[in-house]
């Protein structure tokens, strides 16, 4: 609506609206706006629907197969694997005892200095040549050092043998973890790394466990991994 | 009269502003209540926390606590369970705990609801909706026994047809 001056008529009449074009936009912009909203909050309601259907958003971990990672299950197998008792080399003592005297060794101070390390759990990544070293720089007499390796080599070969004994089980598969050794324990032996037992188990549910050592203020862990068999007379219901 | 005519453009721009301010409120008010209102199935999970709790209760430091084969041992009393919810009628709850030394079985404890069990073997049998859930468990306890250390059997059986309600919204 335009005057002969080429004035808007709202400068005649004020109560007029003058910027309708302005106002046509603004509200189909709103109108726009409007409806990506109501899709967005349509989706909103979707997936607040589709998670409360399907109790996903309420799935608490999952007991199915009794195996969830750090339970308190694992925790008591190694509590009790450990208080076994065992003959150790015609002694009898726990497996706790026994992994405690294979690392007596390292556990010397003189020992652990030599090795340049601020925990045994760093022992694995010693090589075999700077443990001799570490040993041979400890004991100066080196009939005395391959006295003590000989033994030591005695000790894990006898620990490896009642590990792979007391972890015999049908519905299980276990990775075994201290500072001598480490792997998966097979009825051949025990070797391989972690995920060489991933490949193996082929799940997520696994049970890990650990128990903290410290003998003469040095610390080293022990670990235990277990995974119950998928499949199989173990899963039978 | 600029004045004027900016006041009239926002009572018109107010519509739609009150229409995406209600959609946006209501939207996220009917979200929630949905969220919410939604069921939540804890059968399993109690079961699985009752199984681990009775375990931890038996076990010390690997060893099965010592006053187990006694006369007056009462299970529920020493694990701190609420022995009312396993033993009034139409319990929700089974519990049934047995301790063997290879076949020979030293100990048994079980609730009531016999049912509750059988339910829920066939529950886990055959696809169901509203049977109880249950979790069984089976550890290896150390035990001396005459000097000589010793490894039981500790089977756990926990059963739940408790199924849970809502979340309350207020």
């Amino acid at each position: 609506m335009i005057n002969k001056k080429g004035q808007p008529k709202g400068r005649e009449n004020p109560t007029l609206v003058k910027n309708k074009r302005g106002q046509l936009g603004s509200t189909v912009t709103w109108m726009v706006a409007f409806t990506i909203i109501f899709f967005i909050m349509l989706l909103y309601l979707v997936g607040v629907g589709a998670l409360a259907g399907s109790g996903k958003a309420f799935k608490f971990k999952d007991y199915e197969g009794d195996s969830n990672v750090d339970s308190l299950m694992g925790q008591r197998k190694l509590i009790v694997l450990l208080n076994s008792e065992i003959e150790f080399l015609g002694e009898d003592i726990t497996i706790r005892e026994a992994v405690v005297k294979s690392m007596s060794v390292y556990t010397q101070d003189d020992v652990f200095l030599e090795l340049n390390i601020d925990n045994l759990d760093k022992l694995k990544q010693v090589s075999w040549l700077s443990r001799r070293e570490a040993l041979e720089n400890s004991f100066v007499d080196r009939q005395k050092v391959d006295e003590v390796q000989n033994e030591m080599g005695e000790q894990e070969n006898f620990l490896r043998s009642i590990l792979i004994q007391r972890l015999k089980d049908e519905c299980y598969s276990y990775f075994f973890r201290c500072p001598l050794f480490e792997g998966v324990v097979l009825s051949g032996g025990i070797g391989g790394s972690y995920y060489d037992y991933l490949d193996r188990v082929r799940t997520k549910d696994i049970l890990k466990s650990v128990m903290n050592f410290n003998e003469n203020g040095k610390t080293f862990s022990v670990e235990l991994y277990s995974s119950k068999h998928i499949g199989g007379k173990c899963n039978e219901k | 009269m600029n004045k004027m005519n900016k006041v009239g453009g926002e009572k018109i721009l107010s519509i739609w502003w009150f229409f995406v301010l209600a959609l946006v409120a209501g939207g996220i008010a009917l979200g929630v209540f949905m969220f919410f209102s939604a069921d939540i199935d804890v059968r399993e999970v109690e079961s699985g926390i009752m199984v681990n709790r009775v375990y931890d209760c038996l076990n010390n430091n690997g060893y099965l606590r010592g006053d187990v084969f006694l006369e007056d041992f009462d299970l529920y009393e020493e694990c701190d369970i609420n022995i009312d919810v396993f033993l009034e009628d139409g319990a929700g709850y089974y519990l049934n705990v047995s301790i063997f030394d290879g076949n020979i079985n030293l100990f048994e404890n079980h609730s009531r609801s016999e049912d509750l069990k059988t339910n829920c073997v066939i529950g886990q049998g055959i696809k169901t909706k509203n049977f109880p859930k249950c979790f069984f468990g089976e550890e290896n306890f150390l035990y001396i026994s005459e000097g000589v250390q010793k490894e039981l059997v500790v089977k756990v059986l926990a059963v739940s047809d408790q199924k849970g309600r809502s979340l309350p919204l207020l």
